[in-house]
């Protein structure tokens, strides 16, 4: 049975070999709670127990790829039991669809406060390409699975991948109209989306993450160029 | 519940990449022949869907299945990747490649818009308006 509660997704503190390696995957006891009695509240264990899940599931998709990743596997790794496993996720599907949330959330909400601080539509484009790239680039496994490994996770995450999507081009059209410019023209939010989408997914993919940030300044600037003429009330 | 959509039947996948590779063909001889590389471009991301439109797997393929399933986007990607090979070794006056990446892949994302909201996929005349309009509108005016 699913808790209903957002699993939190995991710092980018371990990992489990890449495939070809030798290393059999341990489970993290270094965050595992004491056995038997020890005074904690129900609520606590659970937290624990299901941020732990989440940080197993990150790690075995990132590692053997989405279709490897069984309860069974993402369980051992993150020292529950099946039966813990399910009280907090419906199955692996779900854990999957709810960490990517999670993760898109909390990266929509990083853009959506770094856009803030700029006062043009440029400057509230670059802050927010910059946080969404550098956000990326700090939980490259996270990133992985929820760009990359959503691909192999059936059709309710491709579902809530277009809507994360659909949900930055809103912020787009919000930042274009922000300064009273003219509305973007039709289809230029879902392209600008979909373009850096691509660009993001090939670096990713080819574990190239951590180069992300560098695009910025270029990224920027293509996107200035479709942008202009909605966000500049003289040219529009 | 939402319904899998079937994995694309390795006959399927060689169909697609017959009709890519008849693209990009005809491509090297558009590219090269063209003014500007905008025009190059755009004389080539129009025979791409003027072969796409008249063959509809390959459409569904192309653009729909594309972001669903890695085998179909890596083959597309590694479309769009040679494209842009050719671009930069047929002509002077080439974008840099991040540019051209990102021009294909924001062409791409709107034409998948347009035929998922569509019952049909757009005709050529809006097709060649969204090539144009993107083509032109986010490339420099001069290198």
């Amino acid at each position: 049975m699913s808790s209903g509660i957002v699993p939190r997704v995991p710092e980018e503190t371990s990992a489990v070999g890449r495939p070809g390696r030798k290393r059999r995957p341990a489970a993290p006891h270094d965050v595992q709670l004491p056995s038997g009695r020890h005074g904690l509240s129900p609520r606590f264990v659970a937290d624990n127990q299901r941020d732990r899940i989440v940080e197993a599931l990150v790690d075995v998709v990132f590692s053997l790829g989405y279709p490897a990743a069984s309860v069974e596997r993402v369980s051992a790794r993150a020292g529950v039991s099946r039966r813990t496993f399910y009280e907090q996720f419906d199955g692996k599907e779900d854990a999957f669809v709810r960490t990517c949330d999670d993760a898109a959330a909390r990266l929509y909400a990083r853009v959506d406060a770094a856009r803030a601080t700029g006062t043009t539509a440029s400057e509230q484009l670059h802050a927010g390409l910059a946080a969404l790239l550098d956000g990326l680039a700090r939980k490259p496994r996270v990133a992985h699975m929820c760009v990359v490994g959503i691909l192999s996770a059936g059709p309710a995450a491709i579902e809530r991948r277009d809507a994360h999507n659909a949900g930055f081009a809103r912020l787009l059209e919000e930042i274009a109209r922000g300064q009273g410019g003219a509305p973007l023209p039709p289809l230029t939010a879902e392209g600008i989306v979909g373009a850096v989408h691509d660009v993001v997914y090939k670096r990713i993919a080819a574990g190239e993450t951590s180069t992300l940030p560098a695009l910025l300044d270029d990224l920027h600037g293509f996107c200035t160029l479709l942008f202009g003429q909605a966000t500049d009330p003289r040219r529009a | 519940m939402l319904r899998s959509e079937p994995t694309p039947d390795p006959a399927a996948l060689a169909d697609y990449q017959r009709v890519l590779d008849r693209v990009f063909e005809r491509s090297r001889e558009l590219i090269e022949s063209a003014p500007t590389w905008q025009a190059g471009l755009y004389r080539a991301v129009l025979a791409c869907y003027t072969e796409m439109r008249s063959n509809p797997q390959a459409l569904h393929l192309h653009f729909i299945a594309t972001m669903r399933d890695a085998r179909v986007l890596q083959t597309r990607v590694r479309h769009r990747d040679r494209l842009l090979a050719l671009l930069a070794r047929t002509r002077d006056d080439a974008p840099d490649s991040l540019h051209g990446e990102f021009l294909l892949n924001m062409i791409h994302a709107s034409m998948r818009t347009q035929i998922k909201a569509g019952a049909t996929p757009p005709d050529l005349d809006a097709a060649e308006q969204t090539f144009a309009t993107i083509l032109w509108r986010g490339a420099p005016l001069a290198r």
